[in-house]
């Protein structure tokens, strides 16, 4: 007893005396063709963004060539403003390393760094200080992405700079099978935690219960300096016949909204589609989950994460910066999550 | 427990080294040369060039991808027509220059005495100097080269230059509408058409090729090439089916690009009803039909029967045909055993009987079908070689085993007015049909054949120029269709023939005759010579008597007959290899004494088979052993340096002396039995020595079935197991009587690995009754009963039970669970 009371007293100082930390928000771009437009701009102003995460590229295997190869890189067709840093993203999708060992992941380091600098010029930068790796890693994969992180550290065209990468929920969690990436920093990305393909009414984009499971008891004690992903994003989840048919690209709010096409199923957020609905591909009795993140929502994970993250200065990403996306939050509802950390 | 655990060890490390063998040979295997993977006779190209890169070939997207026709030329021809100058001259300048003349080029403005002499002497530039717009437009297109050629390289970071090329765009347009030559019209109105399409603007490219290049009356490749970048734009623009349509039109009307656009056709993910839904004329349809008939892997009967409802004449019929008829081939035609060609999925070993007889049935049903198609091409003679579905049809009934049909079908066919691939092909199917005859008791007389063989002969040796010394892949394989024709008929037809006939020595002169595709060999070593599966044929199958056979035929090789034509093949090759496999026959056979005569025959030089360790650096990179040494355990092998080590000509020499000293020194018979024991025990699969009577060593021998006359003693050491029982009945020494009956434990277990079929345990059934009789079976070895209760006082039984745990285990048995 004398224990816990001590435990709760030791909590208690704990938290009293926790720092404030600076936070700074910012946001992903992730579209292939950056161009500078107001509105979007507008938004880093707001947020007083020192900085933008911009997607560079994937990095696909391609089978025919038999090597990693750059999908949908990034076009600038203006420059990104004066006073906003560019934080370059490259993603790996996660096969690429299965597919070649860690010689031909030299090469590869070496060419991402090439061509992010590249890009970094072309966006009108005369340098960047960090690069982030964004790859879905696994057990398999470990061994191999952690020597192709230090082999990217060791570039000299990443000298003086940081790379940090991205982390899923159950790295965070598995640590012990995950390992924890030789890298200065990571950022937790706080979302698609949950199952996409599984039938059912559940928000696989951010769940808290998911949360709980992978975050709760592991956070914590996570050994890397951590900058948080937020979502901003909504989707339609197609079903037919109770299993996963995709995501539509051509169901947004306003076609939800729409009596005449959908049921709501009541306070969920499965939608029944009562037409044939050629346009997006869809048939009449497929079920749409319409997958959204509100405010509170957001509000709710921050605190949740403010709770397990140490004192430190920190980015908040949202994904992804997009008006559309965007015109759904208020400032001041943002400004609450971020002051929330 | 202990017996069941350490047997269970002892084979969980047998099945990784198996499995993973088997996982390693896959994987490490040779890679299928895709213009040989099949048994083919009948040639690709029987009916021309024209569609030569849509001839059916399932282990490339394409048979080919080099177009029938050049772009580089046609142009030049154009512009040569144009400004009546030399074609080469055009194109040398246009195609061919290096990049230092090409500065030059790029900025010459008519002073011819500006440029290199060799350039001042070119008729085309002589003209471009004489006339200004000409000049003007080739040095336009001189600077939009930059921005179409441009090197793919996805880890390029540097966007295309689209605002340069819709600059370029622009000025074209302009300078279209400026032009009043046709000819430069045109072109200018190509360039800026690429350009608009190549800086994505599609809108605009369309535009301008319909307004400028849809309506020129110029005669020009341009225009198919135009049409192809509208389609590109068209598919852009949202319509596939349309796209795949004018795709179809530029694939008919311009050779030089159609495999760009049959590649095109094929991007557009379209139906074939959707590109059918645009065309008008039946040359149109018979096209678009056509496209879908060269995409097809299965039996494309449907393809084949509209291009000809709408265009009979077209060589497309006769192309479709003979993709259909090679199709067939590869599903039909079994390889033979001794001569495996790549790796047929239908004719794999372990297919079930029942589906392979239905998928037989199914193919013939094919067969049916095309030869039916095959004979309305000839009957009908709407298509202007009728003769090729007259051959077609007696080809197929010779596959079908119809010998009489596809005579008479023949006999319809008058070969001295064929043309001449007609020609071949009929001589060919003439061949094959005959070949059938060469059987046990029929009359049939093989010289018959000659002539052909004699001919086919000099088409595979113009084939093959000069012998290569690497070895390096021949890049001209595609084209040696008669090499593959000629090798397959030896070895497919006539090996397989003489084999059944009894005559093992025949079939392998044949299998030799096949290999040898050059007219002279450079290395005329036998085995250097050889195709693997010659190799294999030679080494495993072949007997004393067959090798006999051999040596009288080598001197029949002056004769005019097939006899000679083989004989002498085989006789351009040296020796030393060939008395090598003789002498080797006789180890086998235990025929010391020849074996001692045949290896004398084998030059001092020559140095004897010994297998590559793969374990050892360089300085121990083979195998050396010493058959003669005694152990106790078979597992590691013991290996001796190369000065110990017995060659096999060493080994005769010992074991006829050994052999001759039992007969004659009978007081130590046994020892001499013994020690004859101890060798021919080490050369089977478990010994140090296999390679004395073996090519080569693998771990899945254990498991396949004997099948060579060597494989008692490799596999089974029966001829061991004979000389220990003889001298242990010898003997009256009680110790040596122990290591006898030891041995013949060991003899007798490997006979009990072979019968018990180690495949079985792969799922590692503890209840199987393979399972548990094979462990009853290695309990109940009586030699080692025998062992154990007549021999235990013997010392070496103490040596023995202390240094062999499998002894060890007999000796304390636990009940296994």
């Amino acid at each position: 007893m004398r224990k816990i009371s001590i435990l709760v007293i030791f909590i208690f100082l704990l938290f009293g005396c926790k720092q404030k930390t600076v936070v700074n928000p910012t946001f992903y771009y992730w579209k292939t063709d950056y161009q500078d437009k107001k509105a979007e701009t507008a938004y880093l102003n707001q947020f007083k963004s020192k900085s933008l995460y911009v997607r560079i590229m994937d990095v696909d295997f391609n089978p025919d060539l038999q090597l990693p190869v750059p999908v949908s890189p990034i076009k600038f067709s203006d420059p990104i403003p004066k006073e906003t840093d560019i934080i370059p993203v490259v993603f790996i999708v996660n096969q690429v390393f299965n597919k070649i060992d860690t010689l031909q992941t030299i090469v590869m380091a070496d060419r991402i760094a090439k061509f992010v600098a590249a890009k970094v010029k072309q966006a009108g930068k005369p340098g960047y200080r960090e690069l982030q790796i964004d790859c879905d890693w696994t057990k398999g994969t470990r061994n191999r992405y952690f020597k192709f992180l230090e082999q990217l550290k060791a570039n000299p065209l990443l000298k003086g700079k940081t790379i940090s990468v991205t982390l899923r929920l159950h790295q965070v969690k598995n640590i012990v099978s995950s390992g924890v990436p030789p890298v200065e920093k990571a950022i937790l990305m706080c979302y698609n935690m949950g199952n996409l393909r599984k039938y059912g009414d559940q928000n696989s984009i951010l769940d808290q219960h998911e949360m709980d499971l992978y975050l709760k008891d592991y956070l914590e004690q996570y050994p890397l300096p951590l900058d948080v992903a937020l979502p901003l994003f909504e989707w339609a989840v197609v079903f037919r016949n109770g299993k996963y048919a995709g995501i539509s690209k051509r169901i947004g709010k306003t076609q939800i909204g729409d009596k005449k096409l959908f049921k709501q199923r009541e306070n969920s957020i499965l939608y029944d589609l009562l037409t044939d609905y050629p346009a997006a591909g869809l048939k009449k009795g497929d079920v749409v989950r319409w997958e959204q993140v509100s405010a509170k929502d957001l509000l709710a994970t921050s605190k949740f994460l403010s709770r397990y993250l140490g004192p430190r200065d920190r980015n908040i990403v949202f994904y992804h910066l997009d008006t559309d996306l965007l015109k759904h939050f208020t400032n001041e509802n943002l400004q609450k999550v971020i002051a929330s950390f | 427990m202990k017996t069941f655990k350490k047997l269970s060890l002892v084979f969980s490390v047998f099945l990784i080294t198996f499995f993973g063998e088997i996982a390693v040979n896959l994987a490490c295997g040779g890679e299928i040369d895709p213009y040989d993977y099949y048994v083919t006779y009948f040639h690709n190209n029987v009916e021309g060039d024209e569609y030569s890169p849509f001839a059916y070939n399932q282990m490339a997207y394409l048979n080919s991808e080099t177009d029938v026709e050049s772009e580089p030329d046609i142009n030049s021809r154009e512009w040569a027509k144009y400004l009546n100058v030399k074609k080469e001259d055009v194109l040398k300048v246009m195609y061919k220059t290096d990049s230092a003349t090409d500065v030059k080029l790029v900025n010459f403005d008519g002073n011819i005495s500006q440029l290199p002499d060799s350039l001042q002497q070119n008729s085309f530039i002589q003209a471009l100097s004489k006339r200004k717009e000409p000049l003007k437009y080739y040095l336009f297109a001189k600077s939009c080269e930059p921005l179409a050629n441009v090197n793919f390289d996805l880890w390029d970071p540097k966007p295309r230059d689209t605002a340069a090329m819709t600059d370029k765009a622009k000025e074209a347009l302009k300078l279209t509408e400026a032009a009043k030559d046709d000819f430069l019209k045109l072109r200018y109105a190509y360039q800026s058409e690429r350009m608009f399409h190549f800086a994505g603007l599609h809108t605009e490219s369309k535009s301008t090729y319909e307004t400028y290049i849809k309506t020129s009356k110029v005669n020009s490749a341009i225009k198919g090439w135009a049409l192809a970048l509208y389609a590109g734009s068209i598919r852009r623009l949202g319509n596939p089916e349309e796209s795949a349509f004018l795709f179809s039109k530029v694939f008919a009307s311009n050779p030089e690009r159609r495999i760009q656009a049959y590649k095109n056709y094929y991007y557009t993910s379209s139906p074939v009803q959707g590109a059918l839904k645009y065309a008008k004329t039946n040359n149109e349809k018979a096209n678009i039909w056509a496209i879908n008939g060269f995409g097809n892997a299965d039996s494309g009967i449907e393809s084949l029967n509209k291009v000809y409802q709408y265009e009979p004449k077209s060589q497309l019929n006769g192309t479709l045909l003979v993709r259909e008829v090679n199709k067939l081939e590869q599903d039909l035609i079994e390889a033979s055993d001794i001569a495996k060609i790549g790796y047929n999925y239908y004719f794999s070993d372990n297919g079930n009987p029942k589906y392979k007889d239905s998928l037989k049935n199914i193919n013939l049903k094919h067969l049916n079908e095309i030869r039916n198609f095959a004979v309305k091409l000839a009957t009908e003679k709407k298509y202007p070689q009728p003769e090729l579905g007259t051959l077609t049809a007696a080809y197929l009934s010779w596959m079908e085993n119809k010998d009489f049909m596809a005579s008479n079908y023949l006999a319809l066919l008058k070969p001295d007015k064929l043309p001449e691939r007609l020609r071949d092909q009929y001589r060919i199917t003439d061949l094959l049909i005959k070949a059938k005859n060469i059987k046990k008791g029929n009359p049939f007389n093989e010289n018959d054949l000659l002539p052909t063989l004699k001919w086919l002969d000099e088409k595979r040796f113009a084939e093959n120029k000069s012998q290569s010394n690497g070895q390096y892949y021949d890049s001209d394989q595609a084209e040696k269709r008669f090499s593959r024709t000629t090798r397959n008929f030896y070895q497919q037809i006539l090996a397989p023939a003489y084999l059944n006939m009894g005559d093992t020595a025949k079939a392998a002169l044949a299998m030799v005759k096949g290999d040898l595709t050059f007219k002279t060999l450079k290395e005329n070593s036998l085995f250097q010579n050889m195709s693997y599966q010659s190799i294999a044929f030679w080494q495993k199958n072949l007997s004393p008597k067959s090798m006999q056979g051999l040596a009288v035929y080598k001197t029949k090789s002056t004769g005019n007959d097939v006899t000679g034509l083989l004989a002498s093949a085989l006789n351009q090759l040296k020796n030393d290899d060939f008395y090598e496999l003789y002498g080797t026959t006789y180890l086998r056979t235990h025929q010391y004494d020849k074996a001692v005569q045949m290896f004398a025959k084998v030059s001092p030089a020559y140095k004897y088979f010994n297998p590559e360790n793969w374990y050892g650096d360089e300085s121990n990179a083979k195998l050396y052993a010493n058959p003669f040494i005694e152990t106790i355990n078979d597992f590691p092998k013991k290996y001796v340096t190369a000065k110990a080590s017995i060659t096999k000509k060493a080994f005769a020499a010992e074991m006829l002396r050994l052999q001759k000293l039992a007969v004659s020194d009978k007081k130590n018979a046994a020892l001499y039995y013994y020690k004859m024991a101890n060798a021919v025990y080490q050369t089977g699969y478990y010994g140090n020595s296999w390679f004395l009577i073996s090519y080569d060593w693998s771990s899945y021998d254990n498991s396949n079935p004997s099948k060579y006359v060597y494989d008692g003693d490799y596999k089974k050491a029966q001829t061991a197991k004979a000389w220990y029982l003889k001298a242990r009945a010898l003997s009256t020494n009680v110790d040596f009587k122990a290591k006898c009956t030891f041995m013949l434990a060991k003899c007798l277990q490997k006979q009990i690995i072979m019968n018990a079929n180690p495949l079985s345990f792969y799922y590692y059934d503890k209840k199987d009754v393979k399972w548990r009789n094979f462990i009853k079976a290695n309990y109940n070895n009586p030699y080692l009963k025998e062992l154990r209760f007549n021999y235990a006082k013997t010392p070496f039984y103490a040596v023995a039970a202390g240094e062999c745990s499998y002894l060890g285990d007999f000796i304390k048995p636990k009940t296994q669970n």
